[in-house]
Formats: C-alpha cells, sequence, structure tokens
C-alpha cells in the first residue's frame, strides 16, 4: 500500500478518475448550461453558445412575489430551510435516541424493532400519500410546515437508525460501563459520551435526514395548499406542465434547489465517508 | 471502606451457566484476586459486582448494603477496565473529573482533588492531552486515576495489566501495590495472570468453571493445591503430573518410586489405588545419588537454560516433566541422556477426582 | 410524551380559520397564468370583501391532490382543469352542477361538453385545438389537403430538418387523422375497438408520414417540437394554441387550419379541449365563490385571457372583438372549432390513452400493421376495463382475521407468560424509554397508513363507492388470465423486468462503486478529496431532476447521448423504442443516481482493513490481483452486505427513475412493479384498492427477499445476543 506504484500506473488512474468524473459531471453541467441560456431546451447542451447567456431564468427564480407582494423565493426558501431543519433536527433525535437503545439494550422486541426499520422501507412511498394524506387531515397538519416536519422526520428514520445503530456498536461498550459505575446516568451517558464520539455518523444522518427533506417534492405538493406555504421543489415544478416543460427555468431552478445541498456535501464530505462508512459497513 | 458478600451469585444464560452459586466473604481492607482460566466466570462475577450485570440468583451486599438492585453508580464503587475506557473525546483533567462532575462535586474541591490524584499518580504534566497522546502506561494511570479520585469503598480491577509490555506490567503492579498498602481499600482483581494473582493478592480466589476451585492465600494455594487443576494453574512452570499405583510399602510406576516411610500418610490402606502424583519443577533436583527415598528416572529431551536456572524437559515414559534446577546441575545434563532426579515435597491426588488426598 | 405530540395538540388548536375565504386552484403556467392573475387583480379590485387566494398546483401533482383534497374538504371552492376528466370527477362527487351563470354566454357547442344527466357541471373559460403552424420564410402556402401536406413535407425534408413536426406519439395528436378519415371512438358513450378501417386507414397515413417517407421525426416532445421550429428544422408544426409563447422572436411564423384528408374529403378533426371552471361543494352556499364565478366568466375576463394569455375563449360576446378578430393564432382556432370532436371525458378513455399510444409507437416504427397494432390496443382497453372484482362475504373474511388476531394474541400471551420475558420487559424501561419517540413517530407515521394501504387492499372504489372484494385484486394480480406470462402486459413479465432491473442495477453500482473507490484509495493521489466530493455530487442531487434530465439527453432528436454517437460515426438510436435500450437508458440513469453511496460505503469498509495484511501477503509473495482477490474482496464482501440488501429495497422500489425516463416504454415493458401500482392508483380511474393490493405484492416479494438473505442479515441483527 504504501510505495507508489510506476508512472505509467499512476498516470492511467488519473486519466479513469479524470474520465470517470467528467462523465458523472456531464448532467451537472447540462443542468448548468441550460440554466443560463436563452436558448429552450436541450441542443445547447452540446453546443453552447455565449451569446445566449443570460441570467434571466435564474433571476426570475428568484424574484417571483406573490399578488400580495411578498417575496415568494424568499419564503419558500425559507419554508425550505426551515422543513428540512426541522425535519434533520426531529430526526436525528429520534434515530440517536432508538439507534443508542438498539445498540445498548437487549430487550423484548429488540429484533423485531430492528427488523421493523427495515421492513417498513419496502412498502412503496408512493402508495402511502393518500393514507398519509388522510392521517395529516385527521391530525389537522394538512397544508402545514410543521406536518411535512414530522413526515419527513419519520420517513428518514428508518434509514438514520440503521445507520447510527450500526456506529454506535463500534464504540466498545466499556465506555458505557466505565461512565455507569462512574455514577452517571443514562440519559448523561447518551449525550456526553456517546454523541460525541459519534459525530461523524450524526452528521452523516444529518445529512440524509436534510437531503431527502430538502429534495421531496410529491408529499409537499400535495399536502400544502398555500403558496407562500410551498416549499421550493413544489416551485420548481411548476415549470414542467401538460403541454411540455419551461427548461431554461426548469433548469435554473434545479441549480438553485440543488446548491444548498450541493455546498452542504462538499462542508460534510470527510464525515460522510467515515460516518458512513463505520454506520453501514458494521 | 467496607466488606463485600456474595451469597449463592448465579448467572445463567438460558441453559448455560457461567456463574454457579457463589458465596465469598471479603473482609474490608483485603485485596482478593478473582484469577482462573478464560470462560470460568471471574470477569462475570465481577461485573456482577460492579452492577454492569444483573445476578439471576443470589445477593450481593457492599459495607452490610444489599446492592443487588442497585444501580453501579449508586454502589460507590470504582472500576478500572482492561480497556481503560478512558473517554477519547475529553483531556486527561475530564476524564478523571469525569465522577466527580458526575456527583456534582464543587469545582473548587474537584479541581484540588484532581490535581491531588495527578500528583499522586504522575500525571500533572499529562492533564491536558487526550487519551490518544497517551503511552500504555499513562493510559493505564489516567484510568486508576479516575478510580481513585472518586475515594469509593471499592477498587474492581478487570485485567488491568493485560495489554501492557511486561516490563510495564511489572512496575504497574508494584504500584498497584502500593496503592493498596496507601489507601487500605477493598479491591477485588481479576486476572488470568497467576503470577499476578500470586505478587498481589492477600487471597486468591480460583474460579473454573464457575464455581470456586480454592481460595486462601497465595503461598496456601501453591503449597496446598485442592484439586489438580488448582495445582496445574497455580505455579510456572506447571506442576509435573505423573499416574502412580499405591503398593503396601510406596507409591510406584515403571519410572517412579516413592517411598511410604517419607510420607507421613496415617491412612495409606483407606487411599484409592489409583494416584496422580503432583511435584513441583522447582522440587524437583538431580539425584546425587540412588539411594534417595523419593526419585523418578527420566529421559532428557532438551534443556532451557535462562541464566539463573535452567528448565529440563523430559519425558518419564508418556508424561512430560519438567524440572527446575540450578545453572551448574543445568550444564551436566546432556540432551538424550538419561537421569534420575529426587524430590521432597508433593502432592498427591485422587486419579478419578481429582482432588488432592495428601501433601507432603 | 412525545415532543411532536405536544407540538401535534398546540397546532390543532392554533390552525388558522380560512372561513370566507374563496379558494380556486388552477395548474395554468406561462401567458395562461399572467392572464389569470390579471383577472383576478382585476377582481381583488371590484371586490375588496371577497378574500381570493389562488393556488398553482403544479401539474404533476395535481390530479391526485384535487382527489385526495376535496374529499377531505381541504379542496378548493373552485378550480380549473381540463374537461377529460369530466365523468371522473362526477362521479367522485369533487364536483357539483353549475348554476348562477347563464348559459348563453357561452359558445353552446362547448357548453354542451360540459352537459350530462341534464345538468351543466361547469363553465368553459377556454378552449383549445390544434392547428397548423408553419414557417413563412420555408412555405409559401400551408397544405390543404394531406397529399400537399405530403408533397410540401416531402421537399422540406433532409439535412436533419423535417417538412412536418408533431408528437405523433400521442392520441390526442392522432386524433384529427382518425376523425378526418372518418374513424369514431364512442357510440353512445360506449367505446368502440380500435381497428376500423377507417382506424387503419389513418394509422398507414401515421406509417407513411414517420416510417415510410419520414417527413415527420419520431419520439418529440412538446419542447423539442418548438427547438426543431425555432431553429429552423421544421417546417410545419402541428400543435395546440400554447405553442405561441414558446416561439422565439425572430421566427416568422403562420396557423392555417388542419388540412383535408384527401382520401375522404373531410377536414381532419382535432379534439377539442376546454379548460372548464367546475365549483365543488365548499362553493355552495358561498356568496364570495359565486360572485368570483361570475367574474371570471365574464366577457370581460375572457378578453383578458383572449389578449394576454392568447387563449381562445369560450364567451360568445368575445368572439367578435376586434382585437381577437384582428389574432391571426385566435380567428384560426375558431375557424378549425368548426371542425373539431370534444375531448371525451367518458372514464373508459383514460384507460385508453395508454394503449392507445403504444399503438401509436408501433405504427410509427414500423414494428406492426396498423390493424395488429390497434388490435392489440383493443384488447389492453378489455384487459384494463374489466369490471372490478365481485363483492366478497364479508363475515367470511371478519372470521378470518378474528382467528388471526386471536392466533396471534395467544402466541404473544405464551411468550409473556415465560416469567423471563416479563422480567426482562420490566427491567428494560430505559431501553423503551429511549425508543418510545421513534417508535410513536413511526407507528403513527408509517405504522398507519401502511396498515390503510394494506387494508385498502382488500377495498376497490366504485366512484365514490367502497366495496369489500376480499382477495379479489390479488387474485386478479397473480392470476393474470388475460396475458401469458411472457408478455410485457402480465405481472410476472413486469415481476422479471423488475427483478432484472435491480438485480443489473445492484451489480453495477458496487461494481462501479468498487472502481471508483480503489481509485480512491491509494495515498499517493493528489486531489483526493476533490475528486471524491465530485464523484459523490450524483447522490446530492434530486433524482426527479436527475431522471428528467437524462430523459433529455437520451432523446433521438436532440439528445446529447445521439448527438455524440453520430460524431463518432455510430447512427443514432431511437432509445425508448426497444425493451433493451430503453432498459439501459434508466439503467444508465440510475447507476449514476445510485453508486455513490455504495462507493463510500467499500471506502470505508476499504479503509477498514489493517494494512499489515496487505504487507504479510506481499511477504508471501502474493501479487496485486492476488491481494485483491484474496484480501480486499473476501474482506469488503461480508462489510458490503447491509447496504446491498438496503440498497437492493431501495432499487426495487425506484419509481422516479423509471416512470420519469423510460416511462414504461416500449409497451409498458420496462414498467417495473411499483410504477404499474402508480398507473393503476392515479392514471386508470384511480384504482386505489388494486394498486394497494400492487403495493403488498411488492412488499411480500421483498419480505420474502429479506427473509431469503435473513442468514446474512441475522448476522447484524443477533451479533451481541
Amino acid at each position: 500500500m504504501s510505495e507508489r506504484p510506476s508512472f505509467l500506473v499512476r498516470l492511467g488512474a488519473y486519466l479513469v478518475l479524470a474520465l470517470a468524473t467528467l462523465t458523472v459531471m456531464f448532467p451537472v453541467y447540462a443542468v448548468a448550461v441550460m440554466a443560463v441560456s436563452r436558448a429552450p431546451g436541450f441542443s445547447v447542451v452540446l453546443s453552447p453558445d455565449p451569446s445566449l447567456f443570460t441570467l434571466e431564468h435564474l433571476a426570475k427564480f428568484v424574484a417571483r412575489h406573490d399578488a400580495n407582494g411578498r417575496w415568494l423565493f424568499g419564503r419558500q426558501l425559507a419554508n425550505s430551510l426551515v422543513v428540512a431543519g426541522g425535519a434533520t433536527a426531529l430526526g436525528v433525535l429520534l434515530a440517536t435516541t432508538a439507534a443508542y437503545a438498539f445498540s445498548r439494550f437487549r430487550f423484548p422486541g429488540h429484533r423485531l424493532g430492528i427488523a421493523s426499520f427495515v421492513v417498513v422501507q419496502m412498502f412503496p412511498a408512493t402508495m402511502m400519500i393518500v393514507p398519509l394524506y388522510l392521517l395529516m387531515s385527521a391530525l389537522g397538519l394538512l397544508d402545514s410546515v410543521v406536518g411535512l416536519v414530522v413526515v419527513y422526520a419519520t420517513t428518514a428514520l428508518p434509514f438514520c437508525v440503521w445507520m447510527l445503530k450500526g456506529y454506535f456498536d463500534t464504540i466498545p461498550a466499556d465506555l458505557d460501563e466505565a461512565a455507569l459505575v462512574d455514577g452517571a446516568s443514562r440519559v448523561r451517558i447518551f449525550y456526553q459520551v456517546i454523541l460525541p464520539l459519534a459525530r461523524p455518523a450524526i452528521a452523516v444522518t444529518a445529512l440524509f435526514s436534510f437531503l431527502s427533506a430538502w429534495n421531496e417534492f410529491i408529499m409537499a405538493a400535495t399536502f400544502l395548499s398555500h403558496e407562500e406555504k410551498f416549499t421550493l421543489p413544489v416551485t420548481l415544478f411548476r415549470h414542467v406542465g401538460a403541454y411540455g416543460a419551461d427548461w431554461g427555468a426548469f433548469a435554473a431552478g434545479s441549480l438553485i434547489v440543488s446548491i444548498p445541498v450541493c455546498l452542504l456535501f462538499f462542508a460534510l464530505q470527510r464525515q460522510l465517508v467515515g460516518g458512513l462508512a463505520a454506520g453501514a459497513v458494521k | 471502606m467496607a466488606s463485600i458478600e456474595l451469597s449463592s451469585v448465579t448467572k445463567r444464560y438460558g441453559e448455560t451457566t457461567i456463574v454457579d452459586g457463589i458465596s465469598l466473604s471479603i473482609a474490608d481492607g483485603e485485596l482478593v484476586v478473582l484469577v482462573g482460566p478464560s470462560g470460568c466466570g471471574k470477569s462475570t462475577l465481577l461485573r456482577m459486582v460492579a452492577g454492569l450485570l444483573a445476578p439471576t440468583a443470589g445477593r450481593i451486599s457492599i459495607g452490610g448494603r444489599d446492592v443487588t438492585q442497585l444501580e453501579p453508580g449508586d454502589r460507590d464503587i470504582a472500576m478500572v477496565f482492561q480497556s481503560y475506557a478512558l473517554y477519547p473525546h475529553m483531556s486527561v483533567r475530564d476524564n478523571i473529573a469525569f465522577p466527580l462532575k458526575v456527583r456534582r462535586v464543587r469545582p473548587a474541591e474537584l479541581d484540588e482533588r484532581v490535581r491531588r490524584v495527578a500528583d499522586m499518580l504522575g500525571l500533572a504534566h499529562l492533564l491536558d492531552r487526550r487519551p490518544r497522546d497517551l503511552s500504555g502506561g499513562q493510559r493505564q494511570r489516567v484510568a486508576m486515576g479516575r478510580a481513585i479520585v472518586r475515594e469509593p469503598k471499592v477498587f474492581l480491577f478487570d485485567e488491568p495489566l493485560s495489554n501492557l509490555d511486561a516490563a510495564l506490567r511489572t512496575r504497574m503492579r508494584a504500584e498497584i501495590a502500593e496503592l493498596h498498602a496507601r489507601l487500605k481499600a477493598t479491591m477485588i482483581y481479576v486476572t488470568h495472570d497467576q503470577h499476578e494473582a500470586m505478587t498481589l493478592a492477600d487471597r486468591i480466589v480460583l474460579l473454573n468453571h464457575g464455581h470456586i476451585e480454592q481460595q486462601g492465600t497465595p503461598l496456601d494455594l501453591y503449597r496446598r493445591p485442592r484439586t489438580r487443576f488448582a495445582g496445574e494453574f497455580m505455579g510456572s512452570p506447571p506442576m509435573n503430573f505423573l499416574s502412580v499405583a499405591r503398593q503396601p510399602d510406596a507409591l510406584m510406576s515403571p519410572h517412579l518410586r516413592v517411598a511410604r516411610g517419607g510420607l507421613r500418610i496415617d491412612d495409606w490402606d483407606v487411599l484409592p489405588e489409583e494416584l496422580v502424583l503432583g511435584v513441583r519443577p522447582e522440587a524437583l533436583r538431580l539425584a546425587e545419588h540412588s539411594s534417595a527415598p523419593h526419585r523418578l528416572d527420566v529421559q532428557v529431551a532438551w534443556v532451557e537454560r535462562t541464566g539463573s536456572d535452567s528448565y529440563v524437559h523430559a519425558r518419564a515414559g508418556e508424561s512430560s516433566v519438567v524440572a527446575r534446577v540450578t545453572a551448574s546441575d543445568g550444564e551436566r545434563v546432556a540432551a538424550g541422556s538419561t537421569v534420575t532426579l529426587a524430590f521432597d515435597n508433593m502432592s498427591v491426588f485422587d486419579r478419578d477426582s481429582g482432588l488432592a488426598v495428601a501433601h507432603c | 410524551m412525545s415532543p411532536w405530540l405536544s407540538v401535534v395538540c398546540v397546532l390543532a388548536v392554533a390552525a388558522p380559520a380560512t372561513e370566507g375565504e374563496v379558494v380556486l386552484w388552477h395548474a395554468y403556467r406561462a401567458g395562461e397564468a399572467e392572464a389569470l392573475e390579471l383577472v383576478i387583480d382585476d377582481f381583488r379590485a371590484r371586490h375588496p370583501e371577497v378574500k381570493v387566494r389562488v393556488l398553482q398546483v403544479p401539474y404533476g401533482a395535481y390530479p391526485q391532490k384535487l382527489r385526495t383534497a376535496i374529499p377531505q374538504g381541504a379542496g378548493p371552492d373552485l378550480f380549473i382543469a381540463p374537461n377529460d376528466h369530466l365523468r371522473d370527477f362526477i362521479e367522485r362527487e369533487l364536483v357539483t352542477t353549475a348554476r348562477g351563470v347563464p348559459a348563453d354566454r357561452f359558445d353552446p357547442r362547448l357548453m354542451s361538453a360540459l352537459t350530462l344527466k341534464n345538468e351543466s357541471w361547469g363553465y368553459p373559460l377556454a378552449y383549445k385545438t390544434l392547428v397548423l403552424f408553419y414557417r413563412r420564410d420555408m412555405v409559401d402556402a400551408p397544405p390543404r389537403d394531406t397529399d400537399e401536406l405530403l408533397a410540401t413535407a416531402r421537399k422540406l425534408t433532409g439535412d436533419g430538418r423535417y417538412g412536418f413536426v408533431y408528437q405523433a406519439s400521442l392520441p390526442y395528436y392522432h386524433a384529427p387523422w382518425l376523425f378526418g378519415f372518418g374513424g369514431k371512438l364512442f357510440e353512445a358513450d360506449r367505446l368502440l375497438p380500435f381497428e376500423s378501417p377507417a382506424a387503419i386507414a389513418s394509422g398507414d397515413f401515421l406509417r407513411r408520414l414517420t416510417f415510410e417517407e419520414k417527413v415527420t421525426p419520431v419520439d418529440i416532445s412538446g419542447a423539442l417540437a418548438t427547438e426543431l421550429f425555432n431553429r429552423g428544422r421544421a417546417a410545419m408544426v402541428m400543435n395546440g394554441p400554447w405553442f405561441v409563447s414558446e416561439i422565439a422572436a425572430d421566427v416568422p411564423w403562420a396557423v392555417a387550419p388542419l388540412p383535408v384528408v384527401t382520401a375522404t374529403g373531410m377536414p381532419a378533426r382535432p379534439f377539442v379541449s376546454l379548460d372548464v371552471l367546475y365549483r365543488t361543494a365548499r362553493a355552495d352556499g358561498s356568496a364570495g365563490a359565486a360572485v368570483l364565478t361570475d367574474a371570471l366568466t365574464s366577457d370581460a375576463a375572457s378578453l383578458i385571457r383572449a389578449r394576454v394569455g392568447r387563449q381562445p375563449v369560450a364567451n360568445v360576446a368575445v368572439v367578435h372583438d376586434p382585437v381577437v378578430e384582428s389574432d391571426q393564432l385566435l380567428a384560426i382556432q375558431a375557424r378549425q372549432l368548426a371542425s373539431t370532436e370534444p375531448l371525451p371525458s367518458q372514464p373508459v378513455m383514460q384507460l385508453a390513452w395508454d394503449p392507445y399510444e403504444s399503438a401509436l409507437r408501433q405504427i410509427q416504427r414500423g414494428a406492426r400493421s396498423p390493424e395488429a397494432a390497434f388490435r392489440e390496443a383493443t384488447a389492453r382497453v378489455l384487459v384494463l376495463a374489466r369490471p372490478l372484482p365481485k363483492a366478497a362475504p364479508v363475515r367470511f373474511y371478519v372470521l378470518g382475521a378474528l382467528l388471526l388476531v386471536v392466533a396471534g394474541l395467544a402466541y404473544a400471551l405464551r411468550q409473556a407468560k415465560r416469567a423471563q420475558v416479563l422480567a426482562d420487559v420490566r427491567r428494560s424501561g430505559p431501553a423503551y424509554a429511549f425508543i418510545a419517540p421513534a417508535a410513536i413517530g413511526m407507528a403513527l407515521l408509517v405504522g398507519v397508513p401502511f396498515v390503510m394501504g394494506v387494508g385498502l387492499g382488500f377495498f376497490e372504489y366504485e366512484g365514490s363507492q367502497v366495496r369489500f372484494v376480499g382477495l379479489g385484486n390479488f387474485a386478479s394480480i397473480l392470476g393474470t388470465n388475460d396475458y401469458s406470462p411472457f408478455e410485457p402486459m402480465s405481472f410476472y413479465f413486469t415481476m422479471a423486468v423488475t427483478v432484472l432491473w435491480t438485480v443489473s442495477n445492484i451489480a453495477l453500482h458496487v461494481g462501479i462503486g468498487f472502481g471508483f473507490a480503489l481509485l480512491l484509495q491509494p495515498t499517493w493521489l493528489l486531489g483526493r478529496g476533490v475528486f471524491r466530493v465530485l464523484l459523490i455530487l450524483p447522490w446530492a442531487i434530486p433524482n426527479y431532476i436527475t431522471a428528467l434530465i437524462f430523459k433529455g439527453l437520451f432523446n433521438t432528436q436532440l439528445g446529447a447521448i445521439n448527438a455524440l454517437l453520430m460524431k463518432v460515426g455510430l447512427p443514432a438510436i431511437n432509445w425508448f423504442d426497444h425493451f433493451a435500450s430503453a432498459f439501459a437508458a434508466n439503467l444508465a440513469t440510475n447507476v449514476w443516481l445510485g453508486f455513490p453511496f455504495m462507493m463510500v460505503t467499500i471506502l470505508g469498509a476499504l479503509q477498514a482493513i489493517p494494512s499489515d495484511l496487505y504487507e504479510a501477503a506481499r511477504v508471501d509473495g502474493a501479487g496485486p490481483w492476488r491481494r485483491f482477490t484474496s484480501i480486499t474482496l473476501p474482506l469488503v464482501g461480508p462489510a458490503l452486505v447491509p447496504s446491498v440488501v438496503l440498497g437492493t429495497i431501495w432499487t426495487f422500489n425506484m419509481f422516479n427513475v423509471v416512470f420519469c425516463v423510460s416511462e414504461g416504454q416500449p409497451e409498458g415493458a420496462t414498467d417495473i412493479l411499483v410504477t404499474e401500482a402508480y398507473r393503476w392508483a392515479f392514471m386508470r380511474n384511480g384504482r386505489y384498492g388494486y394498486a394497494a393490493a400492487y403495493s403488498l405484492v411488492i412488499f411480500a416479494i421483498l419480505l420474502l427477499y429479506s427473509a431469503l438473505t435473513k442468514r446474512l442479515l441475522a448476522s447484524r441483527v443477533a451479533e451481541a445476543i
């Protein structure tokens, strides 16, 4: 592992990586080009024409106001942030506590509980929307940011619990026991010993929760009925209609919607590999 | 400070019994070493004392108080783990202070106590380091510090030295002995290393298959093993075992003769006829002349010389025999030669039950 | 109490009252939305006492939202939607009769399309019909009949240009030919077989346009038609009025009515579809809703729609407005209106669109004769429209369910009776406390909908009526009576495709993930972090965006992939015409989306391998390949099992990619189980029960799969017990 292979091998590795990265980046590039081009549609991707450059699509997406003069994009951005942030906070809280219990205690229902976290992911999510709608309606949570927060937090939960449990399992139980002997309560052990040690995994869990809440579109569009309560993806889809799509606007919206998540990925990439790896592999 | 009382403590997992009704009294200030091979239940027993495991049956009391149902933190004990279990994300200072913080000790007093312990263990200059920046011995000391700072009634040690190298182990062993002398606290110390047990213990409790095989002072166990297992486990290299048959005037085998005269066994005639003789390697010596009362003929396989002593590895028929002899005697023995070994002390075990019938 | 439960309580109290507000929903975009906003602004100025809330629902969520929200009382007072769902809306009781506006405001022909059972069910705001757009710089005079159309188109085709462009695979766009050749879809509300001689003649015409003379390209979306027209690569485009707003400013264009079908001498008769203002039950008794209805349908509002939105409007008074008359598009729309067919609103039509589209696609690429293609579509509709399962004896099932419950309880009791379990439960208080928040959340928001979904599989909707059908839906799915298991339409074929889809995806995810992970592993690699982030990026982008982008990349005419192929001298591929290529397109998309997860997992597993193992292997004389197969693979393999199991479940149910990229083409062959379930629920007259049963079958298959891999899973579950 330690020694450097020959120059040719290294060159080959760089070439393959560069090629792979270019391929992977191509759709991203396509979105970016469409977003800043006046040409409607896809052909612009292969023959970008600098004279058609425009920030109009982006500006339009950002500058939207409603009839009462409220800045819709600002509100919807805020909604998205609140929904994704809230779902992340709630999801992490629920997932860490549950994962801690599954990792550290053996109790009746332990196996069943773990199995159920895998099993519930097997039912097609699209089929859950109608029952969920009825439920949210019964709880009075339709058309509210809180409703979405709760739904997103729980739908991301199975994966988060599963991952965190895997990570917690790698933290030696000796530490819990030492703390127990030192007189710490379970709650204190949880937040003073386990949580600080599980930071990479928690970062990944948070990222995952944020990502799935930030990107979700169908449930948000179905549950929300006030434009000022919409999240950004719902708005994004107004550009795709029955008789075709406004690709420039859609690409611009996609770009804007994707930027925060990409930044988050950049910021957390180190934890991502460590945390996901340890959690998912264990 | 406190005494510890275990009565009929049992731990079962389904059909498997790990600890089988152990009763044990430990006096205030006593250092008891639980020793035994892996799987004998010694760690399980210690963890039940700590409260980390709940016994399936039986009671545990510390200082006269029944703690069977108490949480570990409420038992007023401290424990040093084999892995040290230092909190990786806390500095040495925070690690040592943790039990005090949990108990809401005032900051001023907390600082004072942490410093005192750090001074005592020579950790004062390391207080701001993280555990991962410490050497094995330093980590070990931090773990001890975390235990000491609490000033608990009882210290529990779970194989605390087994992750250290030999030299460090000897030093830390001395430190623990010194600590015990200084704190005069009740301690239970678990190890699989009989040497550690011999050197540290006020009393050794030898466990096997979940029950107490024998307990007593180190010398007691060394000299008077109650069973063949005890004889084999305590002492290094282990005791030699040789099958013999009881004759009216001697214990005999083709290679061995032990005269009845030197044995002072009163009820010779009620002894079983099939016996096993246990002789410690250090009890064997080269016979000066063929008239020794107890002697053993062996064929030498090889001689291991350590400088101060020589270990003669030999065979007596089916049995292998190790003898520790002086360096000069070792030089006189050649591999492949047949020599006669003489001895005075031995234990005699019933071949079937493994119980000792006599110690001479 | 869990934290969010208390939030729920607070919120229930704080739920805002929306009394007295009039809510209007629509799915308009661009110019049409702008016109509507103007009308509403005007209304607000005139009627400050009425509070109006307008919601633009994204088109993709619109029908589903209407169907779920309105019965819950969470819907609008008024909504604007096309007329093709009219009967469905009526049967589900989503709409009420249209009252309060004089019917003679509107073109009687359009008004009659909204009249059923002697009642009118909405007001026509605008109509849309297909007309012929042409570039004046390429076409001198618009063709008057189909022979001229062909001749003109032939002249203008070649060099990447096409004479005549339209979305030829959509039934809506084929209708002008069907009716022009004298074909019919319905007779007294009964759907006729598709393979009438007239229809076959229209199919032959389509075949000439696309397959034989190739004057009309295939795989055309609305956006592509626009693009071709704007770049001068399409001389004539058949499209609706919405096309106008997409034509670039520098294109000289004109409109003409559709040509006459030479063979019959009859004009081509396109569908006319209506933008209808519907009223829901909420609007009854609401003064505000009545005022708004009147305002939206007024002549003044119509004028705005005509002028700003350039929508052909239905108000009689506006037709002769000078501005409208001078607008070429609107004038031609009005002329075309004379020879149109109303868009069918019979529910069975909802089932017919898909098979009809399949038939058109097969004709276009010459895969089948028009007769065979239409015959197959007819048979397909019969299958889709087959009667719902019969009502099942409820008593029998209740008894069975009771027995199951009793058995379950008895088992649970027997378990609990063992003193150990009870003691363990008592001892595990802290554990349960830690789990409680998540467990309550899961039980409520995943468990309850899950049970509801499962229960729904035993029921079937008939309009707004719900009927218990027991195992009828399951029998119908698994029995697959209508097709042999080897035909693309059968359940078993779809299942086989789903399995193939899952296996090939996971194999590629792991394979590519492994390759990249190995490349990213060496310490001498510069810029490791940068490469790593860039390769993880696909994970961050919403997968429906990815899917739509890939759909565009794979487009036959303008997609980047075909452009690349042609640059290196390979022929362009009609990606969605063949199972293998359509499947490959789906696969490429999902591999792009899915490999980063595996790559990251493998990276982690690689890091966990102690390097002295490699050193030992090196000392033993093992070469790189040997080290890979003897150390890397065996050590990484087991670590991947959980991720693979999870990845399998995700891929098996990967809806977005299949639904957006191949859309099941060709002929539903690339559909997987979950997209099929979705189609039943939301695209085939809302067969929720059937769809729920489908989902339950999917669930059972995955459960079986995980049971088969249980030994592998169990190692993880049981590790510390």
